[in-house]
């Protein structure tokens, strides 16, 4: 159904002539950026290749942007919180919530419909709460929309500091104790649920409330003076987790176990792969609508392919079917999915149609017009830790595993394809780290497709807001994308570091996800 | 020029509506440009009267959106008042029915929080307020909505106001057929896109 909807609106922009229908279209800053970037034919048209020409028009000449910032400057948020109150019932609401003074001589009974005119005020500590708010929307978004480390930000720099974290630590220590202790609190944290945030601990009377605002103007706690009762509660529920780490070691008995480290340290991940798997797959797919295609080794090319991540059922090695045949046939068709389960040594799967099997060189036989691709792809990430090496047994391993088996499936599709059609293997090892002398040539010669993923050009493909180069080893952020960002290029240059990188693709997939639709939507 | 605004009152879009659309009600948006200033000249001309006639104008703050609705009226900052001037030509083009060559198609930028959705509240309001009756203002809101056929919308539009729009089956295109030859005009917005995606 999204699709038809993305139809209707291509359908929109390419009215010739006189135009009947304008549209305005928003939502999500990150997931606008991601239609154009991330859609293959999208990026490809905002490119401007000449191929394309009935997307090409889909580029920001005609998309025109329309920027709406949020107000930081003090005279701005101060003539928006007395403007934007004109009205009675507005008037009302503002004064409740302490944003609005009335002026000398206001009758209640017979309110003046304009605040402005009428004299009313916005009180200097209103004013500062909005600013924090619309500085803090500010300090947190850019990170958001380009995936930067959240290590890095205000939070963790309050909490690192021994010296000034009691603030956070209070707000901690309250929170461990309404769940029931360290133990407790550790699950909590590991789950990462939003209701994390549900926490307020209320403020005393004798607290002195503009320390909080500071905080919350930093982005390190949220603060929340609804109907004047000041109470205090963790930004974002991974914040839980990360004073469990802090402050564990430094004021509780005894040390986390490894398992509750890692479980903090990546809370809700059941494992890099399932993130890492799903950006390889959107990496094929986005290589194979590039010019030339995806090249296979016997020099013809795939293209047009698409990547879903939901998973899909697969046949089985020893014979027997997991998921049905005919719905690989349906699902799988020109599309990669997420295998599962994945003991049988693949990690995604398609089924190419003969008409997106092409020749990618001009000395490669034509495409035998009945010859189907069953694509496999494997996908090793084994650690961040750049000198881990794959060794060429293991290569062998799991690419024997994946041959094996992908006979298997292309025996049980073929009789679903019509008399005289064949179905031929064809496999991908996509890894990220390097292979010990050996293995290269084991993998060069099980693996049916050419390129060998690397990790800089999956991290690249899947995240809209980066360029790769022809070397796919060196990446920036896009120009379009640092000026949306605030960021510069010295920024660029440093944040293209592989190890970096890395931590991109976790936090654009899952971080991003969490954070675009968390507290500033509240 | 404030006549204008002073047409018959419009229905009110709920914050929680999901799809909501009105006919214009109004003497047309090109009263708000003057057609004897070049038309280079009268983009910002016409960007300049709707700061000065859509907002709240001589009855008070002079840098607000008037929604006369259910919503706060929205603050005119220097962000939104480009936003304005990128659009407000445009408008009155497509209101008067000459909108042509790549100025239809809009994209909203802004990051969560900002009051994207709020500003289009108010805009919509005064553009249903003000334009002709010819020109329809339609909503979608993907998020209360869910994902819903854009062009369906447009078709239960013209239905109220009495037409017989081409069916599904006629693809597409039909529609944007059928609208020019009626001299009927959409404004279409569209909130919350990326529920199309989640």
């Amino acid at each position: 159904m999204a699709r038809s909807v993305w139809r209707e609106l291509h359908v929109i922009g390419e009215i010739t002539g006189q135009r009947t229908i304008m549209a305005v279209i928003t939502g999500s800053a990150a997931v606008l950026r991601a239609l154009v970037f991330a859609q293959p034919g999208n990026a490809t048209a905002a490119r401007d290749y000449p191929q394309y020409m009935r997307l090409s028009s889909l580029n920001d000449r005609k998309f025109l942007p329309l920027m709406l910032k949020p107000l930081t400057a003090a005279s701005d948020v101060r003539r928006a919180m007395v403007c934007v109150a004109s009205g009675v019932p507005w008037q009302h609401a503002a004064m409740e919530a302490g944003m609005l003074r009335a002026p000398d001589g206001y009758n209640v009974d017979d309110p003046p419909a304009e605040a402005l005119s009428a004299g009313f005020g916005a009180g200097d500590d209103a004013v500062a709460r909005v600013q924090a708010h619309a500085r803090g929307l500010v300090g947190w978004m850019p990170d958001v929309m380009t995936g930067v480390d959240m290590r890095v930000r205000p939070f963790f720099a309050y909490l690192r500091d021994a010296e000034q974290h009691r603030m956070l630590l209070r707000l901690y220590t309250a929170w461990e104790e309404s769940v029931g202790g360290t133990v407790s609190a550790v699950d909590e944290a590991a789950g990462m649920s939003p209701t994390l945030c549900d926490f307020k601990m209320p403020l005393r009377a004798d607290d002195d409330a503009s320390e909080w605002y500071q905080l919350m103007d930093k982005g390190v706690v949220y603060f929340d003076d609804e109907l004047l009762r000041g109470s205090v509660a963790f930004m974002h529920p991974s914040d839980a987790g990360s004073c469990i780490l802090a402050f564990r070691d430094e004021h509780a008995e005894g040390v986390l176990s490894a398992a509750e480290q890692v479980s903090l340290l990546y809370p809700g991940l059941s494992s890099a792969d399932e993130i890492n798997e799903r950006l390889v797959m959107e990496s094929l797919a986005w290589r194979s609508r590039e010019p030339g295609g995806l090249a296979l080794v016997d020099g013809r090319s795939i293209t047009g392919l698409s990547a879903r991540q939901d998973h899909l059922l697969v046949a089985g090695a020893d014979g027997h079917t997991i998921g049905s045949p005919e719905h690989l046939l349906r699902a799988a068709r020109n599309t990669l999915h997420k295998e599962y389960p994945d003991m049988f040594g693949g990690d995604g799967i398609a089924l190419v149609a003969p008409d997106h099997c092409g020749d990618a060189e001009a000395a490669a036989p034509p495409p035998d017009p009945s010859e189907h691709v069953l694509l496999r792809a494997q996908v090793k990430q084994s650690a961040e830790d750049a000198t881990t090496k794959i060794n060429a047994p293991d290569a062998r391993r799991w690419l024997d595993k994946l041959a094996e088996h992908s006979a298997t499936i292309c025996t049980q599709l073929a009789p679903l394809l019509g008399e005289g059609a064949t179905v031929v293997p064809r496999h991908v090892l996509d890894r990220a780290s390097s292979i010990r002398p050996g293995g290269q040539g084991v993998s060069r010669a099980l693996c049916t497709v050419r390129d060998v993923g690397q990790h800089a050009g999956v991290l690249v493909a899947a995240s809209s807001c980066l360029c790769r180069s022809a070397s796919a080893d060196e990446v920036w952020f896009s120009p379009d994308c640092l000026n949306v960002c605030g960021g510069n290029v010295g920024d660029a240059l440093t944040l293209s570091h592989p190890s970096f990188l890395q931590r991109v693709a976790l936090h654009r997939h899952v971080q991003l996800a969490r954070l675009c639709s968390w507290r500033w939507q509240h | 020029m404030r006549s204008a605004l002073e047409g018959r009152p419009v229905w009110r879009l709920p914050d929680t509506a999901s799809m909501w659309h009105q006919w214009g009600c109004g003497y047309g948006l090109a009263a708000f440009s003057d057609s004897c200033v070049e038309v280079s000249m009268r983009r910002h001309a016409t960007a300049a009267l709707w700061q000065v006639f859509l907002l709240e104008g001589a009855a008070g703050a002079p840098s607000l959106i008037a929604t006369h609705a259910d919503t706060a009226p929205t603050f005119v900052d220097a962000a939104r008042r480009e936003a304005l001037v990128g659009l407000a030509p445009r408008l009155v083009d497509l209101d008067s029915g000459v909108l042509e060559g790549q100025r239809n198609c809009f994209v909203l930028l802004g990051m969560r929080g900002v009051g994207k959705s709020h500003f289009l509240k108010s805009l919509v309001h005064v553009v249903a307020r003000a334009a002709l009756p010819t020109t329809c203002v339609i909503v979608v809101n993907f998020k209360n909505a869910g994902v819903v056929s854009l062009f369906a919308a447009i078709r239960a539009a013209l239905r109220d106001a009495g037409e017989t729009p081409p069916a599904d089956a006629d693809g597409l295109d039909a529609l944007h057929v059928y609208l020019k030859a009626a001299e009927r005009r959409v404004f279409l917005v569209v909130d919350e896109v990326e529920q199309l995606y989640v």
